[in-house]
Order: structure tokens, then C-alpha cells, then sequence
């Protein structure tokens, strides 16, 4: 179980700097997909670098607390944390294809987890890396390839072979099919599923396809500006969608058909330098009243599981 | 405000960047005002008082002809900067032009200018220069020349990395479009665009060619009769002054030609690290 | 594999290439000059006639230009470069072991160089930012700026002042060993100036380039990638920042190594170094124009073939070349 609560991370200073994340509170349960969507700036990326505490310099963590199964991970100390990083807890990249180190074979490369975490020796870790990318569909003519000697979805698969080799609890995938064509992206997301559930791994499936996510996850979280909108069991956000964000997206979904964009809700992104006071969506929601102006981002339980973030129910 | 106002404007809080070009001012005024601020004058020769120790009259003592070392020092500053800006006034101008012409019209001229380069680069151009300034005689002319054909490969080489990419954005290839010619192209679209990288490369240009400039004139193949600090450095080592430890004769030039080359380098590494801002000394944060 | 074969062809077509231009411009930089010094060469009194009826039959003087210059590739590739005016006997006598004496002091002075550049460059990388950054970067750009003559000046002028070393010289004048170890030694005291002058000028450089590089190796998704594997700060920097970085250095090292040749030779007018670049400064004293004119030509030659090398090397080194 992962339980994030009042997560919020700013880059740069004080003063000068932008706060990609506040005050976000998820529960994330046991092998299941959890499925994070979000339009470019959201603060997706954020989360998933804040969790394996790969934040760059200039980002920090400014409250909040990260819970692994009980254990704080956000406050234990580097050398502790560094025995999950990649064995409980494993992340695929953004644009993972071009994180594979061009001077190195792929098998070693996948390999490296096993034995960074004293899992199996050199040889054994091999092996195993052959067995994982034969598992994520790359066969042995591959295996000792470097990365320039594959195309887009192969590095992609190698990618996530390495993030699986060490059979993590938690599998963080942020947009994992992104940038490949559709037929690849398809089988990645049929591999991402069946990895699932043959390893029982928790995913963190992040995206900002609104389709694809509600397509793959057993449960959805919405995000904007850096903010929740709306968490929920993927049936209650589909056919209970409450934040006029969420709505927005189901509808844009609907109007245009298979042309998949977020971008169909009117209106221009968040400036995170310079946000909006009370609710961000504001300035874009045609149902905004003068209470959404000082919006504290109370939160409302409108059922079972079924959070939202919005004065329209309640607040 | 222009691509180079702004630019202007991120240098003037480089430290580094000021720090070099306070350097290079202090040196540009001690050439111009050498005359009004030496207390003898650079010709004026005194048989009876050669290789004078430190003294009041001469804080730096004098040389074997009795001139002022001091007075010397000062007037020396000119030589290297007009060798050492004239010399890469062409090595970057020369630089500039292949640079462009290779990279904006690619293909076979552009293979066979990048050979030419590959050439230029790899070549000893110390040696070269030694050996072919020694053929041409000794003439300050001779030596700005010998340093400007033989140093702009390096330019060439980046300027045309840099019209490689430039040359796709959408305002060329609109000029194409609209039948503009390839020189202006060139220079009037292209070369703003790379202007900043020129600047600082011709620094790092200046101050090779004025450690090129004092090493030719210390091998004795530059123009000895010149003041110049390199010629000081080879009249001490000639006649013997460095081995009888005669510091005010020897420290002077060098470390003048030292701060000076500093001096240009540290503008030359402002520009590098406002370009490619990953290489700035920062605070952390 | 195929196409990693036609790339090392290309290069070394193009070294081949090189040579041949860089023969060509010898010959007739030393003809076509201002009062032509190989005429003058032929008719210095220093010469027997014995002497100038055999350089007649070498090199053809008195034939058409164009056989000259045939006579010319010939001669200077199975490296007959004539007689030396100044020392009498045949250029490449005098030529090949001033050679190796620049070796015996080129060849150290690099390598130490780089490695400690690597070392430095490498700290100062991995502190980005800090105090120790701003130092280390800070004493290379002066250490590069310093000229290398007047270091190497300073350096005898406190070698004197405190009598401790040599300052001149590869070996005490008229003196005889009565072994190998002490010659040796001998030799090892005459080189720590001259060693230090140019390893300190070559350091600089190699600081900033690790450095840069480095920088720029670090900031690669593949960093973050092995970051989020579990890997220490040390193992990403010695598995994978390190050679990645290093890569780019071999090729700046060899290009270069011109530089690194112009140092050397001005150490070894200093410190009175009998390398080739002592040989030079003497040889244009002396109106040498027969040992010039070979020296142009085997220091360019060593350095085209260096390059190479560097070639093979990086290429060896990079998958992406190996396999393409
Ligand atoms: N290293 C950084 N320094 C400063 N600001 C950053 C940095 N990384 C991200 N940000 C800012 O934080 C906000 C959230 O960025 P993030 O990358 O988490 O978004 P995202 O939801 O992953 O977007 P995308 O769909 O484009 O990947 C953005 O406003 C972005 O500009
Ligand atoms: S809080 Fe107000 S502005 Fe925000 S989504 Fe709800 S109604 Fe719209
Ligand atoms: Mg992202």
C-alpha cells in the first residue's frame, strides 16, 4: 500500500520558483493499476520523481509525507532508500527510450538492478536479464545489441525489463507508450497489463491520455495545475465523472471521437509561475461562482472512494 | 530588446565576464597612456647604466642597453594587443566564412571544406609558424598573418555545427523562399544567430594568437626591434640576465602576458557558460 | 561491421591525404620563399664537393621542378632528408634521436597531464557550484593562460635561487656513469623542470575539458536512469558518467596534440631540452634549412599518425561506430 498524503514540491526558490505540486492525497492499494491523467505541466512527472526521491536539485519537497507499506520513504535516509530505489520501487522514465547509456549492451543494462541490490551475481543477473527481456518480447538476437541498434519500442521494452527485473511492489510508468506509433503503443500497454498481473505489481500508469488511462486503470486520479481534481474507482469516474475538469474530459473524449487530445476544454493552461487564486481550474470552468475564488481545496468524499476537489459539492 | 542587448545585459552580471574585461581595459589604457605615464622614453638608451638593478630612477632596472624596463613594460602592452587582435581578427573572420559557406550549403563543398579544417586542426601550428616566420624574415605584418591563416579552424569548425541547425528554422527557409540570395541569407539571417558564439570564440582567438605573438618573438623568428614583451623575456634569456636570477627583468613581461591571456580567456568562458548555462559556477540553491 | 570498415578507411585515406599536403607545402615553402634557401643551401661554402655532387644525384637540382618534387616524395618518405649544414652529417642522424629526447619528455608530460586533468576535472564536475569548483576551474583557465616559457622561466629562477636542480640539459655536462642506474637517476633530475613546466601548461586544459564534458554527461537521462536502479553516486560516476565523458577526450586529446607539440618545443628551448623543438630554434640560427625543412615534416607526420590512432582508438571505444 502506498498512501501519499499532502504532497507538495516546488522547483527553484522561494520567491522565484513554481510549486508543481500541493497538497495531493492518494491511496494507492495493493496490485492494482492506478492511473494518474493530467494535460503537460500537470505536475505528473513531479509525482513520479518525488516518489523515487529523483527529484533534480532545484526541486524540493515542501510537506507531505509518502508512506510504503507503513514506512516513510520521503524521510529515511539516502543510504536506506537507495535499497528500494529500484528493487521495491522502480520508475520508466518519461521518454524512457533515450535513458538507455549508449555504450552499454542492453542485457547489461537490464542486469544492473540485480546486481546493484545484491540480488545475483554478474553471470546469474545475465541470465536473468535475458529471461526478463525475452518476457517483455525481445528475443536473444537482440539481448547484446546496444542502443542504437534498436528501434523506439525495443528500447522501450528494454526499459521496462529493467524496471521488472527485480520483480518491484510498486512499477511507476510515466507515459510509457508516448511518442510510439500505435500499434506499439498498443502491445506496450498489453505488456504493461499482463506484467500486472503475472508479477501481482502495484502500477502507477501515468499519462495524459484520458482514454488510455481509463482504458487500463482499476482506479483514476485527475490532475491540474499541480492540484487534484477528482480521485475515484475507474467506473465512478466514468460514469460519475464529478469535477467539471473531469467532465470536460469525458465530453471533449465523446465529441471528437477517436482523436484522442485534452486540449478540446477551452481556454489556456495554468501559468504555474502565477496561478490563479483558490481553484486553478477557474479562469476555464464555465461553472465557476465567487466561493471558487477563495477555494481551500477542502476536500469532498462524494461516495465510497469517489473524492473530489471543487465547491460544487459542498464546500 | 535585441538577441544581443540581452545578451549584453546577462555578461554585465557575469563575474567572471567583468572580471576579464577590466583586465583587458587595464591593459588597452597602459598601451595608450604609456607615453604620458613612463618616466623615460622607449628609444632613450644610456651605454653607462646597462642592466641596472631596481632602483627608484628604474623600479624595474634596465636592460643591457639602459633602457627603462619600466617604461619598456608599459609600451610592450601595445604590441600584443594589435598582434594579438589583428591575428584574430582574421583567424575569425576567415573562420566565419568557411564556417557559413560550409554549413549553409552542405554537400560536396562542405565535405571538402571540413577536410580542409580537419587539416588545419590537427597540423603543429607552433612549428609551422616558426619555421615559415623564419623564411619570411621578421616583420610584425609577417607574424599577424602567419598567426591568422594558420588559427581559424577552430571557428570554422563551430560556426558551421551551428549553421547546420540554424539553416532548417523556418525564417531561412522562408528567405529561401522568397528568393533572397545565399550571401545575404548568410550574413544578414544567419550570422546574428551565431554572432554570440563568434564573440567569444574570437576572445579565446586573442588570446592564443598573443601567446602565439610573445613565444615567436622569445624563439627570436618575430620582430625583435618591436618592443614587445616577449622580445624583454628573449633579450633577458640572450644575454644571460635570467641566469644571474634577474627577476625585475624577467617577471614583468611574462606576468604581463599572463593576466592579459587571462584576462581574454575569462571573457572567452563568460560567453561559453552564458551559452551553455550547465557550465556555470553557481550557487547552489 | 562493414560500414566501421569504411569509416577507419576514410580516415586513414584522409591522414594519407594530409601527409602528401603537408609534403607538398614543404617543398615549396623551401623553394618558392623569399631568395629560395635550398639554392642558397647548395652553394654554402660549409659543404665538400663530394657533398654537393651527392645532394645533386639526391635531389636533382639542376632538374625540371616538377622531377625535383617527385625526387622530393620519394626522398622524404623513405626519410633521406639530405645533409644538415650545421652538424654535417645526414639529417635523419640528427633528427631521430632529438626525436626520441622529445619523447623521453612529451610523452610523460601528457599522460600525467591528462590523468590528473581527469582526476581534477572530475572533482570539480561532481562539486559543480562549489568553492572547490570556482578553485579548481578558476587555477586551470590561469594555469592555461600562464605562457609556457616564462613558467618555465620562473622555474629556473627558483631552481637557481635554491640550487636544487638542473636547469639545462637532459644530462650533467661531461659526465660518465659507472652504471645505468646512475645515469638514470641523472636524467630523471635533469627532467623534473622541464616535466613540471609542461605538465602544469597541459593540466589546464585537460582540467576544463574533463570538466565540460563531464558536466554535460551528467546531466543525460541516462544518469537519472541508473539513479533510479538503485546505483551509488560512485558507481554512476565510474560505470557510467566516466566513459561516457572520456570518450570526447580522446578526441580533443589528439586534436589537440598540435598545442601540446608547441609547448614542447618551447619547454625545450628553455630548458635547453636536445628534442626537436631545441633542434628547430638552432637550426633557424644556423640557417639549417635541411633539418627544418625534414623537422616540418616528421613532427606533422607523428601528429597525422597520432590522430589516427585516436581514430581507431574512439572508434573501438564507441558501439555506436563499432556496430553501425
Ligand atoms: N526541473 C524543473 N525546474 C523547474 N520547473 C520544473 C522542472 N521540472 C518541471 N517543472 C515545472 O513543474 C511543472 C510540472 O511539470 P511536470 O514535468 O511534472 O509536468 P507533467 O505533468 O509531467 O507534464 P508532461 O505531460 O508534459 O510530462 C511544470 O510547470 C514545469 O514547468
Ligand atoms: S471549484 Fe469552482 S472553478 Fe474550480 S472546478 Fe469547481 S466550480 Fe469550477
Ligand atoms: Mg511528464
Amino acid at each position: 500500500m502506498l498512501e501519499i498524503s499532502n504532497l507538495s514540491i516546488r522547483y527553484g526558490s522561494k520567491e522565484g520558483g513554481v510549486r508543481a505540486l500541493e497538497g495531493v492525497n492518494l491511496r494507492i492499494e495493493d496490485g492494482s493499476i492506478f492511473g494518474i491523467v493530467g494535460e503537460s505541466g500537470s505536475g505528473k512527472s513531479t509525482l513520479a520523481m518525488a516518489l523515487m526521491r529523483l527529484l533534480p536539485k532545484s526541486g524540493s519537497v515542501e510537506g507531505g509525507q509518502v508512506l510504503l507499506d507503513g514506512q516513510d520513504i520521503l524521510s529515511m535516509p539516502d543510504r536506506e532508500f537507495r535499497k528500494l530505489r529500484g528493487s521495491k520501487l522502480s520508475l520508466v522514465f518519461q521518454g524512457a527510450m533515450n535513458t538507455l547509456n549508449p555504450l552499454m549492451r542492453i542485457d547489461i543494462q537490464v542486469a544492473e538492478p540485480l546486481v546493484l541490490h545484491g540480488m545475483s551475481e554478474k553471470d546469474a543477473a545475465l541470465q536473468k536479464a535475458h529471461e526478463t527481456l525475452e518476457l517483455v518480447g525481445l528475443d536473444a538476437s537482440t539481448w547484446r545489441k546496444y542502443p542504437h541498434e534498436l528501434s523506439g519500442g525495443m528500447k522501450q521494452r528494454t526499459v521496462i525489463a529493467s524496471a521488472i527485473i527485480t520483480q518491484p511492489k510498486v512499477l511507476i510508468a510515466d507515459e510509457p507508450s508516448t511518442a510510439l506509433d500505435v500499434i506499439t503503443q498498443v502491445q506496450i500497454m498489453n505488456l504493461l497489463r499482463s506484467l500486472q498481473r503475472r508479477l501481482y505489481m502495484t502500477v502507477i500508469f501515468i499519462s495524459h491520455d484520458f482514454p488510455l488511462v481509463s482504458e487500463m486503470s482499476d482506479r483514476i486520479a485527475i490532475m491540474y495545475g499541480g492540484k487534484l481534481c477528482e480521485t475515484g474507482r475507474n467506473d465512478q469516474i466514468m460514469h460519475r465523472p464529478m469535477h467539471p475538469y473531469t467532465v470536460g474530459l469525458i465530453n471533449s473524449v465523446a465529441s471528437i471521437g477517436n482523436k484522442r487530445k485534452l486540449s478540446a476544454i477551452p481556454g489556456d493552461p495554468v501559468d504555474m509561475r502565477n496561478p490563479p487564486s483558490g481553484c486553478r481550474f477557474r479562469p476555464r470552468c464555465s461553472g465557476a461562482t465567487e466561493k471558487c475564488a477563495s477555494y481551500g481545496y477542502a476536500v469532498t468524499n462524494v461516495e465510497s472512494e469517489h473524492d473530489v476537489y471543487c465547491t460544487l459539492y459542498g464546500n | 530588446m535585441t538577441e544581443e542587448q540581452h545578451f549584453l545585459k546577462i555578461f554585465l552580471h557575469n563575474k567572471k565576464g567583468m572580471a576579464g574585461l577590466i583586465i583587458v581595459l587595464i591593459f588597452v589604457a597602459m598601451g595608450i597612456l604609456a607615453p604620458y605615464v613612463t618616466p623615460y622614453s622607449p628609444s632613450y638608451t644610456n651605454p653607462n647604466a646597462f642592466l641596472l638593478p631596481p632602483s627608484s630612477k628604474h623600479p624595474f632596472g634596465t636592460n643591457v642597453l639602459g633602457q627603462d624596463l619600466l617604461t619598456l613594460d608599459f609600451y610592450g602592452a601595445r604590441i600584443s594587443l594589435i598582434v594579438g587582435i589583428s591575428a584574430a581578427a582574421i583567424a575569425v573572420g576567415l573562420g566565419l566564412i568557411v564556417g557559413l559557406f560550409s554549413g549553409y550549403y552542405g554537400g560536396v563543398i562542405d565535405e571538402i571544406l571540413m577536410r580542409v579544417v580537419d587539416f588545419f586542426i590537427v597540423i603543429p601550428a607552433l612549428v609551422f609558424m616558426i619555421i615559415i616566420a623564419a623564411l619570411l624574415g621578421p616583420s610584425t605584418v609577417n607574424v599577424i598573418l602567419v598567426i591568422g591563416m594558420l588559427s581559424w579552424a577552430p571557428t570554422a569548425r563551430i560556426i558551421r555545427s551551428m549553421v547546420l541547425s540554424i539553416r532548417e528554422w523556418p525564417f531561412v527557409e522562408s528567405a529561401k523562399a522568397n528568393n533572397a540570395g545565399s550571401l545575404y541569407i548568410m550574413f544578414r539571417h544567419i550570422f546574428p544567430n551565431v554572432s554570440s558564439v563568434l564573440y567569444g570564440n574570437a576572445m579565446l582567438a586573442v588570446a592564443s594568437a598573443i601567446f602565439t605573438q610573445a613565444a615567436l618573438v622569445f624563439l627570436g623568428v618575430g620582430n625583435v626591434t618591436d618592443i614587445s614583451w616577449g622580445g624583454i623575456i628573449h633579450e633577458a634569456y640572450a644575454t644571460g640576465a635570467l641566469d644571474a636570477g634577474d627577476l625585475s627583468y624577467v617577471i614583468p613581461p611574462g606576468f604581463f602576458i599572463f593576466i592579459l591571456i587571462f584576462g581574454f580567456i575569462l571573457i572567452g568562458y563568460a560567453v561559453e557558460e552564458i551559452l551553455n548555462p550547465r557550465l556555470r559556477i553557481l550557487k547552489r540553491q | 561491421m562493414n560500414e566501421y570498415r569504411s569509416y577507419l578507411a576514410k580516415r586513414v585515406a584522409f591522414a594519407i591525404l594530409s601527409i602528401f599536403i603537408i609534403v607538398t607545402f614543404d617543398f615549396f615553402l623551401f623553394r618558392l620563399m623569399p631568395g629560395n634557401p635550398i639554392e642558397i643551401l647548395y652553394r654554402s661554402p660549409a659543404l665538400t664537393p663530394a657533398q654537393v655532387a651527392t645532394l645533386n644525384r639526391e635531389f636533382g637540382l639542376n632538374l625540371p621542378l616538377y622531377q625535383q618534387y617527385f625526387l622530393f616524395i620519394k626522398n622524404s618518405l623513405t626519410a633521406n632528408y639530405g645533409i644538415s649544414i650545421n652538424y654535417r652529417i645526414p639529417v635523419s642522424q640528427v633528427l631521430f634521436p632529438a626525436l626520441v629526447n622529445s619523447l623521453v619528455l612529451l610523452v610523460p608530460a601528457t599522460v600525467l597531464a591528462i590523468l590528473l586533468g581527469i582526476v581534477t576535472g572530475r572533482i570539480a564536475a561532481w562539486r559543480r557550484g562549489t568553492a572547490t569548483d570556482g578553485f579548481l576551474t578558476g587555477t586551470s583557465m590561469a594555469l592555461y593562460s600562464i605562457p609556457t616559457f616564462w613558467l618555465g622561466e620562473m622555474l629556473i629562477l627558483l631552481a637557481i635561487a635554491s640550487s636544487s636542480l638542473p636547469v639545462s640539459g637532459m644530462y650533467t655536462l661531461g659526465q660518465t656513469y659507472s652504471n645505468f642506474i646512475f645515469q638514470f637517476f641523472d636524467l630523471m633530475r635533469h627532467m623534473v623542470l622541464p616535466l613540471a613546466t609542461l605538465t602544469l601548461v597541459l593540466y589546464g586544459q585537460f582540467t576544463i575539458i574533463m570538466r565540460n564534458s563531464l558536466i554535460d554527461v551528467l546531466d543525460e537521462d541516462y544518469i537519472s536512469f541508473a539513479r533510479s536502479k538503485g546505483a551509488t553516486d560512485s558507481y554512476i560516476m565510474r560505470r557510467h558518467a566516466m566513459p561516457n565523458a572520456e570518450l570526447p577526450m580522446i578526441s580533443l586529446i589528439a586534436v589537440n596534440l598540435g598545442l601540446t607539440v608547441g609547448g614542447a618545443v618551447l619547454t625545450e628551448v628553455v630548458f635547453n631540452w636536445p628534442g626537436v623543438g631545441l633542434l628547430i630554434y638552432d637550426s633557424i640560427n644556423a640557417r639549417d634549412y635541411p633539418v627544418l625543412q625534414a623537422a616540418f615534416i616528421v613532427v606533422a607526420i607523428a601528429i597525422v599518425l597520432a590522430n589516427v590512432v585516436a581514430d581507431v582508438l574512439y572508434s573501438f571505444l564507441d558501439p555506436r561506430i563499432r556496430y553501425s
